[in-house]
């Protein structure tokens, strides 16, 4: 086959994946960066890099593990060249506005202001964890790190939580009060 | 999917908190902003970005190769052989000025043979021990260096932060694997030299070696070899084997090329228009033979009579113009420009003929160049959207 051949087969297939996948992963996107615009621009870089690697990923159904670990490594590696060039000061993660602030329970934004003094990593840990709902072994897997490393993470993440969220607030409490 | 542990009650009930607040901070984004045109674009920027790192500064547009014509080797744009052939073979014929190239599938040897290699669209080549050291985009943050001997076959493929450098002699490589280690290689023997830091796994921003010297052995501490690492928040670090040591280019921005005599290609500054002023540095005088902030300086030839040149201020897809500087004082010998077109790639042939690659709007061209400024034009290749067609080897 010729390469514009390929080529053009390439951009059919993932087209097809683009329209099937791109708003799931947008989701997972905002949440990793806290920021609609922030994650649009970690979107499209890791599309494009999945793009250039389209040939080489064979397994079809890896790809949004894939693009998810891209996704991670983007948004750590944005954070840290914000870091470097002062334009952030302290170990803060950008502001940016909710995308969707008509949901809460009370816990809501707290829990989201919680999520979003995480660092990076740590946070991709709780969203791979708690939003895609992957396991331990999963999360170490697709961010290159231990699975004690993992457990830590979410331990320390869901320590800040209970530190920080008002008592009367604890989803338990909640719970007890239904 | 898995539902998460849940050592205790309040655990469970935070880590379901969260879930739920996940699940409803997102709940009603279901838009998809992005079309493959805008995937695409961003694809040849990220591509173009690392070339910048694989190539030496190289900005490169892209074409997706379609082989249609073959030029007559007179350096005139309307003398060209109206006879299309399948393959740029007829046009390579033998000869020591030639250049060396990777076109799809076929590594053209400067000898005219012709080699099958895996078509993996390499992004830089150089010439080691007889081997072809070709470098691709990994897709995600890196790159995959593949071995591939005379016959064609891939010996070894590891991977790096950027196209190895090759010492003057050529016959001893260095490159930084994706864990920060610098790596050295020659016929029978390699050695780590030292690390890097090249922070979190993916990262875009890292160091890669711009140049080695010495060898060919560098797991000899008397002699060895240094490397100079160009740091992608500019800079340069040097390694040597000894395992370190005082940088002789501290303060350097980036450094392109360095030789045996002593003698570096490197950039010291970039002005607040983003204009590059350096030129050749002298290590035994410790300071620039010349400097100058017209062009920037590139890799010397072998010998050290010449250095390329390229516009000091660039933008757009790639370098506007290219010329061929005497190494002696900077002075331009040779100049290649063209409306609307942009250098893509190039390397030495020998130690006064340069190879470039230019695109026109519409197609690729190969050029050689004499110091002198004499043009040769091997080939023409038409253009599409992505990536240039041949892949220069260096020697």
């Amino acid at each position: 086959m010729s390469r514009p051949s390929r080529e053009a087969e390439r951009d059919a297939a993932f087209t097809e994946y683009l329209h099937a996948r791109q708003a799931s992963l947008l989701r997972t996107a905002y949440l990793l960066t806290g920021d609609r615009h922030q994650a649009e621009d970690v979107l499209q870089t890791s599309l494009a890099k999945l793009y250039l690697a389209w040939d080489k990923v064979n397994d079809r159904g890896a790809v949004d593990a894939y693009v998810r670990r891209i996704m991670v490594n983007e948004n750590n590696s944005l954070w840290r060249r914000a870091w470097k060039k002062r334009e952030h000061a302290t170990e803060v993660v950008p502001e940016g506005d909710p995308h969707h602030d008509e949901y809460d329970d009370g816990t809501n934004d707290e829990l989201w202001r919680v999520v979003q003094t995480l660092p990076p990593k740590a946070r991709s840990v709780v969203v791979l964890r708690y939003y895609e709902q992957m396991s331990e072994a999963e999360v170490a897997d697709a961010l290159g790190i231990s699975v004690g490393t993992v457990k830590s993470q979410c331990s320390r993440a869901l320590s800040a939580l209970r530190e920080r969220v008002p008592a009367e607030l604890h989803p338990r409490h909640r719970e007890e009060d239904r | 999917m898995n539902t998460p542990n849940r050592p205790d009650d309040s655990t469970e009930a935070w880590e379901s908190a969260m879930s739920r607040d996940f699940d409803a901070r997102v709940r009603d984004l279901h838009e998809a902003p992005l079309d493959l045109d805008h995937v695409k674009g961003k694809a040849v920027t990220i591509r173009r970005n690392r070339r910048i790192a694989v190539a030496g500064g190289v900005l490169a547009a892209a074409a997706v190769v379609t082989p249609v014509a073959v030029v007559a080797g007179n350096g005139d744009d309307g003398a060209r052989d109206p006879g299309f052939v399948d393959t740029p073979t007829e046009t390579t014929a033998p000869d020591p000025a030639r250049p060396a190239y990777v076109f799809e599938d076929t590594w053209f040897r400067s000898d005219g043979t012709e080699v099958e290699v895996p078509d993996r669209e390499y992004d830089a080549a150089l010439l080691w021990n007889g081997h072809l050291v070709a470098t691709r985009y990994d897709g995600e943050a890196y790159f995959v260096t593949d071995v591939i001997d005379a016959d064609g076959n891939v010996v070894d493929s590891f991977d790096t932060t950027g196209a190895p450098a090759i010492n003057e002699a050529g016959t001893t490589i260095a490159w930084i694997d994706t864990d920060g280690t610098v790596l050295t290689r020659w016929a029978d023997g390699e050695v780590a030299i030292g690390e890097v830091d090249l922070g979190a796994p993916g990262e875009t921003i890292g160091y890669d070696v711009a140049a080695i010297t010495g060898g060919p052995e560098c797991d000899d501490e008397a002699g060895g070899c240094t490397t100079y690492l160009n740091s992608g928040l500019d800079g340069v670090e040097t390694l040597d084997s000894r395992g370190g040591g005082d940088s002789p280019v501290e303060g350097m921005n980036k450094v392109f090329d360095a030789t045996e005599d002593g003698t570096v290609s490197a950039t010291e500054e970039v002005t607040d228009d983003l204009t590059a002023c350096g030129g050749l540095y002298d290590l035994s005088e410790g300071d620039f033979r010349w400097q100058t902030c017209d062009h920037q300086t590139q890799e010397l030839s072998p010998g050290g009579d010449y250095v390329v040149g390229i516009p000091s201020q660039g933008d757009g897809q790639g370098p506007l113009a290219i010329s061929v500087l005497s190494a002696d004082d900077g002075a331009e010998t040779g100049r290649w420009a063209a409306d609307g077109a942009f250098v893509g790639h190039w390397a030495w042939v020998d130690g006064d003929t340069l190879a470039f690659t230019a695109h026109d709007g519409a197609n690729w061209h190969l050029y050689t160049m004499e110091a002198d400024g004499e043009l040769e034009e091997l080939m023409v290749v038409e253009a599409a959207d992505m990536d240039f067609p041949f892949v220069l080897v260096e020697r």
